[in-house]
C-alpha cells in the first residue's frame, strides 16, 4: 500500500515537487522562474527547497552566469520516486482503499 | 464522514498537482513556442506571398532569406528559454525539424515532383506532420495546428490551385500567427 509522504504533503512543497518533476531527466529549473511560477518570496522558496534538499528529494546548484549568481534546482531520482508514491497514495485514498482508523 | 473529508483533501491535492504541472509545462513552452509560431507565420505570409506574385527566382531567394531569418530567430527564442530551464533540448527540436524537412526534400526529389505548387503542398504537408508529431510530445493545441495546416493545404490545392500560394500565405500564415498569439496570451 503506497504511503503519504509527510514532507511532500505540505501544500507549498507539494507544488514545488509538482513543478520540478514536470521537467525531463537532466533538466534544471532557474530559481527565479520557479519562484514566479509558485508566487513565493525568495526566502520562503529557499526554506522549502532546503528541507526538500535535506531529504534528498531535490538538488540545488549555485553557479555564476556572466558574473551573476544563478541557482538551479531539480528533482532527484529519490524525489521523483517519493513524489510518485505520494500521488499513488492520494489516488488510493480517493478510490477508498485507505480507511481512516 | 471523516473518510469523506480525507478523500476531498486528497482530491484537492491531486488537482493542485495537476494544475501545477500544467502551469509549469505551459510556462516553459510559452517562453518560446508562441513567439516561434508567430515568427514562422510571418515567414509563411511573406514567403508564400512572394511565391504567388514574384518571379520564381526572386521568390526562391526570398524564401531562402526568410528561412534563415526564421532559423536564427527560433534559435534566439530557444536561447531565451535556456535561461529558465537548463538543458532544455531546444537544439534537438531544431535538428528534428531540419531532419524532417531534409527528408521531405529528398523524397520530393526522388519521386520527381515537378510543379512548384505540388512541391509547396508536399513541403507544407511535412510541416503539418511536424506540428502534429510535436504536439503529441508538447501540447494538444500544436497537434491541432498541424491538422489545421494540413486541411488548409489540401483544400487550397484542390479548390484554388492557381492561387495556392496566396491561400497558404493568408490561411497557413494566419493560422500560425493566430495560434502563436493565443499561446503567448494564454500560456503565461
Amino acid at each position: 500500500m503506497p504511503q503519504l509522504d509527510d514532507l511532500i504533503h505540505q501544500p507549498t512543497r507539494l507544488r514545488i515537487m509538482a513543478a520540478l518533476v514536470s521537467l525531463g531527466d537532466g533538466e534544471k529549473m532557474d530559481f527565479t522562474f520557479l519562484q514566479n511560477l509558485l508566487g513565493l518570496t525568495p526566502g520562503n522558496l529557499s526554506i522549502h527547497l532546503q528541507k526538500l534538499e535535506e531529504a534528498g528529494y531535490v538538488s540545488v546548484e549555485k553557479t555564476f552566469v556572466n558574473r551573476r549568481p544563478k541557482t538551479w534546482s531539480w528533482a532527484t531520482k529519490a524525489g521523483r520516486a517519493a513524489f510518485a508514491e505520494h500521488v499513488n497514495a492520494l489516488e488510493a485514498i480517493i478510490r477508498g482503499e485507505v480507511k481512516d482508523e | 464522514m471523516k473518510n469523506n473529508t480525507i478523500q476531498e483533501e486528497a482530491l484537492r491535492d491531486l488537482q493542485s498537482i495537476r494544475e501545477m504541472m500544467q502551469k509549469t509545462r505551459h510556462a516553459i513552452n510559452a517562453a518560446g513556442t508562441g513567439q516561434i509560431m508567430v515568427l514562422w507565420g510571418v515567414v509563411w505570409l511573406l514567403g508564400f506571398g512572394g511565391s504567388q506574385f514574384l518571379e520564381p527566382s526572386a521568390a526562391g531567394t526570398l524564401w531562402m532569406v526568410l528561412d534563415i531569418a526564421g532559423a536564427v530567430g527560433s534559435m534566439w527564442f530557444g536561447a531565451r528559454l535556456g535561461r529558465k530551464v537548463q538543458s532544455y533540448p531546444g537544439y534537438r527540436i531544431g535538428l528534428w525539424w531540419l531532419a524532417l524537412l531534409v527528408y521531405a526534400g529528398l523524397i520530393g526529389w526522388l519521386v520527381g515532383i515537378e510543379s512548384q505548387v505540388e512541391f509547396d503542398l508536399f513541403i507544407t504537408l511535412f510541416v503539418g506532420l511536424g506540428y502534429v508529431l510535436s504536439g503529441i510530445l508538447l501540447s494538444r493545441i500544436v497537434t491541432w495546428v498541424g491538422l489545421g495546416l494540413t486541411a488548409v493545404a489540401i483544400l487550397g490545392y484542390f479548390l484554388l490551385p492557381d492561387w495556392f500560394s496566396l491561400w497558404m500565405a493568408i490561411l497557413g500564415g494566419g493560422t500560425l500567427i493566430g495560434t502563436g498569439l493565443w499561446i503567448i496570451r494564454h500560456w503565461r
